[in-house]
């Protein structure tokens, strides 16, 4: 069995390098973006992701807007996670359609990492099927 | 031969000494080799003679040298003693005379020498000639340039003096514009023109700016001085560029050049106009005040001590006739004084002689033609330096005329009173007339009014002429004669003056009488309308116009006669007036009546009937007084009647009128109200025959009166109704109004509280009520003044007094309203704006916290994640590391670094727990919301409580008691249940915590019950409300204010983020629109309320 390639899209390097270190101790293949234009570079080049777990306040195009664009350059392969430590954070209603929901968005600071890996594990089966 | 003995080693050993000196002398100063030393040519002088000396010995003396030595030197004591034995060889001799011979020829003989080794020495001395040159040429710049330099800062200093000095140096040449060749800086000061513009008269000639009026006296000085040769000084003016006149004084003299030519003028100008002014102005003022004292109206003498006169000035030798010569050196008090003043005038003189230095008096001053001046004098004497008399010094103010003014007011006065007390008109024209004929001699008057009938004016007094003149001068004939007529003024309409009457043709119809008649003046009499009701004539014996005093007489007394006449026509306007008074009985709108009691019948009602009554008179004397009493209203029917018939049995009764209101039915029905007033009219023997009254129609003033009174009880209904509490004080402060409020709030009803101090019926703090009474004295509006009290049922009630004077009657209104409600939704407010802004904050930082923590946090549970032996990846790398993992994990464990890092993590997470107990505050509630059930949450948060985790840790929790007592009636509420719960659980948890500290700090009694937290749930009208109520130990008021405060916290420092109580706030008030207080006091334990509101009200 093919181990579960992430994408985690964050410009804090601290969380970055937490999570990359928390997900390949569970087995994934982790990759890293700390834009979302270098996210979407990676998948136009063709890398191929099952899972994005995507920060929300970023540097240039900011995460809604990197989902959004992240789907459609993968044709609709990535299952999308979110991130975010903005209090205010609403999900908009075009990604509630992409099938985000409520149980998708993880608030910054995590405590422990583990549900988001359980959430990444999911999200993977999700897409498989 | 012993002589010679002796001599000769002395002078052996001289020569030797002298030669030593000699050598070494020499050869020191050609080491200095200086040609202009002196010294050394001195020495080599007398070292040249010594040589040829020492030549000529050797050469002669040789064989007597050698005949005395006979053999060698014996020994060194012999060469001692006898230096003579010494054998100087010849060549010794002969070589010091050569090398000395040498030098004095390269000394004294430069040439030759130079001659001689030209080569060798030419350079050399070619350089020391050189050398010599250049030093004296140096040496003598130096000199010249001190010298110059002397010489320049000298005329420096020069220049800077003169241009210092106030005015200017110059030098010009001697020709009509003095033309300057050089001028100082002064010049600008003095002149007004730069140096620049005057020399070589560039803008200007000097001559030019000295006055016109001086140039040629300036000319002249200068050329005089030049003749006898010597220098010139003068003070003339000079004009500046201003145009401004200087007084200046010039020095100068003539220069002249060495062969004796003259060449210029020199000197200096300066501005002196300040002394010259001042100097001026002091002769001036001398000369004015002599001017002064000789050209004043008021009289100057000076006497010596005699009483001789030694000045007197103009105005009292013109006043008194008399000349300058006639009276100097003459005595005073003859010439002047009256006989019967003198004892009282000498005897003033000789006091001031002797003591005083002032005095004042009022004398009579005779003229030349023995007239008498009256003059108030004011006299001082002058005393010499020593204080001895000098002169007397008097000066007198003629008061002649005064005192004839004065006369003339008092006549003036007296006819006024004259006037004033009715006295007829010919009198008072009379008087007058003789008080004008008493003021100017040679005069008579005569006054003429206007009579309509004849149609000209007709003599109405002339007291000073004959009775035959008066006749002629008021005849037709001569009346209507050509020209000016008497009265003339009434005529003309305005003064009139002629000079001479003999020259008026019409006049001299008088005869022989008019000799007496040559100046004449007619004045009018005009009333304040301007009327001309009649003219004064005056007549003077002497021809010419009247002076103006008399002009002024004359005025003053046709302005009497026009106050005597206007009052006659106000005294007939009076009589007139009095006939029209008899028509007001008719003309008033009262009704007056008169009722004849014997046959009980009106026999007078007057024409107002009909106004007041709507009866005709004659309808209302139809009706008569019985009837009349009988259409009063029944309500006052009876009083009336009663009255009136007091009235008749009383025998001399009451002293004044009788007034009675009552209502009548007019004519036509409906009612009015009537005010009477009636007296009773007794006949002789005392009995009532007649009753006189008067009737008023007084509806409207009735009519206003209820007005008034409908609208003061509606005032009170309205004070009574507001809420506010209502207490009017009079200026002793008490109470004159209690309103109902009042009566409610203190249970004491208004007729109690009248008229009491307000202190005692409406308690107040001893500090408010002070302030009351302060504003009550000093009439100052009270404002907003906050009090609370703590009592009852309600918990801490908030009032607001306020006080507001009354200006007119003083004293005021106190109002005091319950303000609870608004300081409460007050302290909401506040509460709220408080926990936004944190909640803005939050928002804004959460992000910037939240994930440098994320980092923190992640990386402490990887860590612990990473040296786990669970993990195979783990096991793999510590494998290829070469270490043993459990070993290494032992270690952690004993160094308590898996410690550390648990602490990392639970810091961490404390820290994610404010942010988001910060950021609850901004994010939108009622997201959540659901109906739910109070027990069930109640439940749920005492079994949270009971497990949670911290609680534990400090305090057993079984030991406290916790007490449900819920109200089976309260339905299901909308709320947020996750948060509700939060904020039970919060309130149970700080009460638990409170109970425990106060445990652990042994402050709690142990005979207090045992702890206990009551969760309590009751239905309101429109709320659920939610008690949470410890015994705990309670708070002050000044932490009861603040709990809600954000970060406001009496937990240990890092125990509690000082935020549970505020979100919980936040949660209840935001969120679900419902209000959380608190009540509480120290030993009291601590009630929290939430009031959330119920279905209907969501």
């Amino acid at each position: 069995m093919r181990a579960v390639a992430v994408l985690v899209v964050d410009d804090e390097p601290g969380v970055r390098e937490g999570l990359r270190a928390f997900f390949e101790d569970e087995g994934f293949a982790v990759t890293l973006a700390d834009s979302g234009e270098a996210a979407l570079a990676l998948v136009q080049e063709g890398a191929r992701f099952d899972v994005c777990v995507m920060d929300i306040r970023l540097p240039e195009m900011d995460g809604n807007d990197a989902i959004r664009a992240l789907h459609a350059a993968s044709g609709g392969e990535i299952a999308f996670l979110i991130h975010t430590g903005s209090a205010e954070y609403a999900l908009p209603e075009d990604l509630a359609a992409l099938g985000l929901s409520g149980a998708d968005i993880f608030w910054k600071p995590l405590t422990d990492m583990t549900p988001l890996a359980e959430a990444v594990l999911a999200a993977s089966r999700r897409g498989a099927e | 031969m012993l002589v010679f003995e002796y001599l000769t080693p002395l002078i052996s050993w001289a020569i030797i000494a002298l030669w030593t000196f000699i050598f070494v002398f020499y050869v020191g100063q050609m080491r200095r080799r200086r040609r202009e030393n002196r010294l050394l040519f001195i020495l080599l002088l007398v070292l040249s003679i010594d040589a040829f000396r020492t030549l000529f010995e050797s050469a002669v003396f040789g064989a007597w040298y050698a005949s005395v030595m006979g053999a060698a030197p014996a020994g060194l004591r012999d060469f001692i003693e006898r230096p003579e034995v010494l054998f100087i060889p010849r060549w010794v001799n002969f070589m010091a005379a050569a090398i000395i011979i040498t030098l004095l020829v390269r000394r004294w003989l430069p040439e030759e020498s130079r001659e001689r080794s030209r080569h060798v020495q030419r350079a050399g001395e070619l350089e020391a000639l050189v050398q010599q040159r250049t030093r004296e040429l140096s040496e003598d710049i130096a000199r010249r340039e001190a010298a110059e330099s002397a010489l320049r800062s000298s005329e420096r200093r020069l220049a800077t003096l003169m241009s210092n000095l106030p005015g200017m140096s110059y030098r010009c040449a001697n020709d009509r514009d003095f033309t300057m060749e050089y001028v100082s800086e002064g010049c600008t000061a003095l002149t007004g023109y730069l140096p620049a513009d005057v020399i070589n008269n560039k803008k200007v000639a000097y001559a030019d700016l000295i006055h016109p009026d001086d140039r040629d006296a300036v000319w002249d000085t200068v050329q005089q001085a030049l003749d006898i040769d010597s220098p010139f000084q003068m003070m003339y003016r000079l004009r500046t560029a201003s145009g401004v006149v200087r007084w200046v004084w010039e020095q100068g003299r003539a220069v002249y050049d060495d062969t004796g030519t003259f060449t210029a003028l020199e000197g200096f100008i300066t501005d002196i106009s300040e002394q010259v002014e001042a100097r001026l102005a002091l002769e001036h003022e001398s000369a004015f005040n002599a001017k002064l004292i000789q050209t004043s109206p008021v009289y100057y003498v000076a006497l010596d001590s005699d009483g001789n006169i030694i000045m007197m000035n103009t105005a009292m030798l013109d006043a008194t006739g008399r000349s300058q010569e006639e009276v100097l050196e003459k005595d005073y008090m003859r010439l002047f004084v009256p006989r019967e003043h003198r004892a009282e005038v000498g005897a003033i003189f000789q006091r001031l002689i002797k003591r005083d230095d002032q005095a004042y008096l009022e004398s009579d001053v005779l003229t030349r033609e023995g007239r008498r001046l009256q003059v108030e004098w004011h006299g001082r004497t002058v005393r010499k330096p020593d204080g001895s008399f000098d002169f007397f010094f008097g000066m007198g103010i003629d008061v002649t005329e005064r005192r004839r003014l004065e006369r003339f007011k008092v006549g003036q006065t007296a006819i006024l009173e004259r006037i004033a007390s009715g006295e007829s008109l010919p009198e008072v024209i009379d008087a007058v007339i003789r008080l004008l004929e008493s003021q100017s001699a040679g005069v008579t008057g005569a006054v003429y009014l206007y009579d309509g009938a004849s149609g000209r004016p007709r003599l109405a007094g002339a007291p000073g002429l004959p009775e035959a003149v008066t006749e002629r001068l008021d005849s037709e004939d001569f009346a209507r004669g050509p020209g000016r007529r008497p009265g003339a003024a009434v005529a003309a309409g305005t003064q009139v003056v002629v000079p001479d009457l003999s020259e008026e043709p019409g006049w001299a119809a008088l005869g022989p009488a008019g000799a007496d008649f040559r100046g004449y003046w007619s004045l009018p009499i005009q009333s304040g309308d301007g009327e001309v009701l009649g003219a004064l004539d005056v007549h003077a014996a002497t021809p010419g116009p009247p002076g103006p005093e008399e002009l002024s007489l004359a005025e003053a007394c046709a302005h009497m006669l026009r106050i005597a006449l206007e009052g006659q026509r106000a005294t007939r306007a009076l009589r007139a007036s009095e006939a029209r008074f008899r028509n007001v009985l008719e003309q008033t709108r009262d009704l007056l009546y008169r009722i004849d009691l014997r046959e009980m019948r009106y026999d007078f009602v007057s024409g107002a009937a009909l106004d007041v009554t709507g009866f005709t008179p004659e309808e209302l004397r139809a009706i008569g007084p019985r009837e009349a009493i009988e259409r009063t209203h029944p309500e006052e029917r009876a009083a009336v009647r009663g009255q009136f018939r007091r009235s008749l049995v009383e025998e001399s009764g009451e002293a004044g009128p009788l007034e009675v209101e009552y209502r009548w039915e007019v004519k036509g029905g409906g009612y009015r109200w009537i005010s009477e007033s009636r007296s009773i009219i007794r006949d002789e023997d005392g009995r009532a025959a007649a009753i006189v009254g008067s009737v008023r129609d007084v509806t409207p003033r009735k009519e206003a009166e209820a007005a008034m009174t409908r609208l003061r009880r509606y005032l009170r209904s309205i004070i009574d109704a507001m809420p506010s509490v209502l207490i009017g004080v009079d200026a002793g402060g008490a109470v004159t109004h209690w309103n109902a409020a009042a009566s409610a709030e203190t249970g004491c009803a208004a007729e109690e509280a009248l008229g009491k101090p307000f202190a005692s019926v409406y308690p107040l703090e001893a500090e408010v009520e002070a302030e009351v009474r302060a504003a009550l004295a000093s009439r100052e509006i009270l404002e907003s003044r906050r009090f609370s009290r703590h009592e009852g049922p309600d918990g801490t009630q908030h009032f607001e007094l306020m006080f507001y004077p009354l200006a007119e009657e003083g004293g005021g209104v106190i109002r005091v309203d319950d303000v609870t409600a608004r300081v409460e939704f007050e302290e909401t407010m506040v509460q709220t704006e408080k926990m936004m802004s944190v909640g803005g904050l939050a928002a804004g930082m959460a992000h910037e916290i939240n994930n440098p923590l994320g980092g923190i946090l992640q990386s402490c549970q990887n860590i612990e994640r990473r040296i786990s032996p669970e993990l195979a990846r783990n096991r793999a790398a510590a494998e290829a590391a070469g270490i043993d993992l459990a070993g290494m994990n032992a270690y952690l464990e004993a160094r308590g670094v898996r410690e550390f890092l648990r602490g990392i993590r639970a810091d961490g997470a404390r820290a994610a727990k404010i942010v988001a107990d910060m950021l609850s505050y901004s994010r939108r509630g009622g997201t959540m919301q659901g109906p739910a059930r109070i027990e069930e949450m109640a439940g749920m948060v005492v079994r949270l409580a009971m497990n949670d985790y911290d609680l534990k840790r400090q305090y057993d929790f079984k030991r406290i008691q916790i007490l449900q007592d819920l109200d089976p009636s309260l339905p299901e509420i909308r709320c947020d249940k996750i948060k509700i719960e939060q904020v039970l659980l919060n309130l149970v948890k700080n009460a638990a915590q409170a109970i425990a500290e106060q445990e652990a700090s042994g402050t709690r009694d142990p005979a207090q019950e045992r702890p206990c937290i009551t969760l309590r749930t009751r239905r309101e009208s429109g709320h659920a409300r939610i008690e949470v109520e410890d015994n705990g130990p309670g708070m002050e008021e000044s932490v009861r204010r603040r709990v809600f405060d954000p970060f406001f916290t009496t937990k240990e420092v890092g125990t509690g983020t000082g935020l549970g109580l505020s979100v919980s706030y936040f949660i209840i008030t935001k969120q679900h629109k419902g209000t959380l207080a608190v009540e509480s006091a120290p030993g009291q334990g601590t009630r929290f309320i939430i009031r959330l509101p119920l279905e209907a009200a969501s």
